[in-house]
């Protein structure tokens, strides 16, 4: 491969990985807090909130990630016209949606009653004991499962690619077929890693800020 | 963090190092005489648009009469390849959907931009090729605009039929069960599903493949041509399936595999033409 075409592919690389992280971006911004509503959800007594919300992490965790991708395009589309990046999002908030709901539930129930408890007797209200007793608690339990979400995310938004999204996968595989060779495949391995390097990065630092009283 | 970064820039450097090392590129192939498989290239339109597809066939017949479909293939290929008929006999369709791409003003063509030399990426990013130099071409006589779509092709069908694009164009190989699912195009282009040996190969003929190993894209007709052909497919030792063409090749390349299926007209690109029809010449 001509080394100025070499350099020419590092530049594009770097422009579909800003779509990647755009993806990854607005992924986060849907799914963490619709993730915190599922969890209520799926905690709650009352059985018609309780179970259609089983359902939607059965059906959100039970099918393949791609396939819910071009079930959105492709089912969305038949509707009204929907564009390709907008489904990619729609697909990935959804599914991200049901495993932080999980994580959240884990992080919330492993907290012990006495907690609760303790803040209702210094006349807490049950909002202010979410807010403030009880989510930090939380936040700082779930951060490494949470971490683990956020770097597989960074690489699932390779199967975007599925419903025609130009990203950082299906750009290496172009290059490949032109090129003849399939360097440009390790490239794109390289960014991903330096992307995910850096979330790992962040996390530490999250866990170490989070690590009081320890 | 700044350890980190040295590492990533020495791996990238080393990456770079090894860029060529290995390619398949650098080792010397033939095309079997014997193929396996005749086929021809079509435009596919949805099955109700039949006036879209009258003006589109209407416009290829010109261009094959004023010699500019001769200069396009001329450009690639070296030759004219094209099989188009000069005359032309509409259907006498008249539905609407040639009116709704004038209205649009835009003419949606889906690809799989990974196909050389039919469409695909220069090294601009751009999307170049045979199809594209041609459905360009075909659009300014229609006076509407060619809007390029890359696809997933697996999903060809489904973006077809949803009309997210208005055809495929991308040396797209009929046959009955797509005919029976798309409007095609009367065929444009012959091309062969051939076999590409190392040279100096013991594999001669299609016989000689009996206890190897053959390699061929997953999903694509080289796949359905060896199923046609149940003689050569059952006589082989193995039939691997891998993502491209040119893992396939690569395959062949390191010994893993005896040969290649693959289209002639893509393998021709990567074999035999490749200084001629590389994206730079294009740029001119």
């Amino acid at each position: 491969m001509p080394i100025d075409n070499f350099m020419k592919m590092l530049l594009q690389m770097l422009e579909a990985s800003a779509v990647t992280l755009e993806l990854f971006a607005l992924t986060l911004l849907f799914s963490l807090p619709l993730g915190l509503l599922v969890a209520f959800g799926r905690m709650s007594k009352r059985w018609y909130i309780q179970w259609p919300v089983r359902f939607y992490l059965l059906i959100m965790r039970g099918t393949p990630l791609i396939l819910q991708l071009v079930f959105f395009y492709f089912g969305l589309n038949a509707l009204f016209p929907i564009n390709r990046f907008v489904a990619a999002v729609v697909a990935f908030a959804l599914n991200y949606a049901a495993y932080f709901a999980e994580i959240y539930r884990g992080g919330i129930e492993a907290i012990p009653d006495g907690q609760r408890e303790a803040a209702q007797v210094l006349g807490f209200t049950r909002a202010q004991t979410f807010g403030h007793i009880l989510l930090p608690q939380v936040i700082k339990n779930i951060l490494p499962a949470m971490g683990n979400e956020f770097m597989v995310l960074v690489k699932d938004t390779a199967l975007a690619q599925a419903i025609g999204v130009m990203e950082l996968f299906r750009l290496a595989f172009n290059i490949t077929s032109r090129e003849f060779t399939i360097l440009p495949i390790f490239v794109a391995g390289l960014f991903y890693l330096i992307m995910n390097a850096l979330v790992s990065k962040g996390f530490s630092i999250a866990e170490k800020k989070m690590g009081y009283y320890r | 963090m700044k350890r980190v970064l040295a590492t990533l820039t020495a791996a990238l450097l080393a990456a770079a190092l090894f860029s060529g090392c290995g390619s398949p590129k650098n080792k010397e192939y033939t095309i079997l005489d014997q193929s396996l498989a005749d086929e021809e290239y079509v435009i596919a339109f949805r099955k109700a648009d039949q006036s879209l597809r009258d003006e589109v066939q209407k416009t290829l017949s010109e261009m094959k009469k004023d010699g500019k479909l001769a200069e396009i293939s001329n450009t690639w290929f070296g030759k004219d390849n094209t099989t188009v008929k000069t005359d032309f006999t509409p259907s006498g369709a008249a539905d609407d959907s040639l009116q709704k791409v004038k209205d649009k003003g835009e003419f949606v063509l889906g690809l799989d931009d990974s196909f050389p030399p039919m469409g695909y990426r220069d090294a601009d990013n751009n999307i170049v090729g045979f199809d594209i130099d041609v459905a360009r071409e075909v659009c300014s006589r229609m006076g509407v605009t060619l809007k390029l779509q890359p696809i997933d092709w697996d999903s060809k069908v489904s973006e077809l039929d949803g009309g997210m694009v208005d055809c495929l164009w991308n040396g797209f190989t009929t046959n009955p069960e797509r005919e029976g699912q798309m409007l095609m195009s009367e065929p444009y282009m012959t091309n062969r599903q051939v076999i590409v040996v190392p040279k100096g190969s013991s594999i001669k003929t299609l016989a000689d493949l009996k206890g190897k190993t053959l390699t061929l894209q997953g999903g694509s007709t080289a796949a359905d041509a060896l199923e046609a052909n149940p003689e050569v497919k059952d006589s082989l030792k193995e039939a691997a399936e891998v993502k491209n063409n040119v893992l396939a090749l690569y395959d062949l390349g390191n010994g893993s595999s005896d040969a290649v299926l693959m289209d002639e007209v893509v393998a021709r690109y990567y074999t035999g033409h490749q200084d001629q029809l590389a994206s730079d010449a294009k740029a001119e």
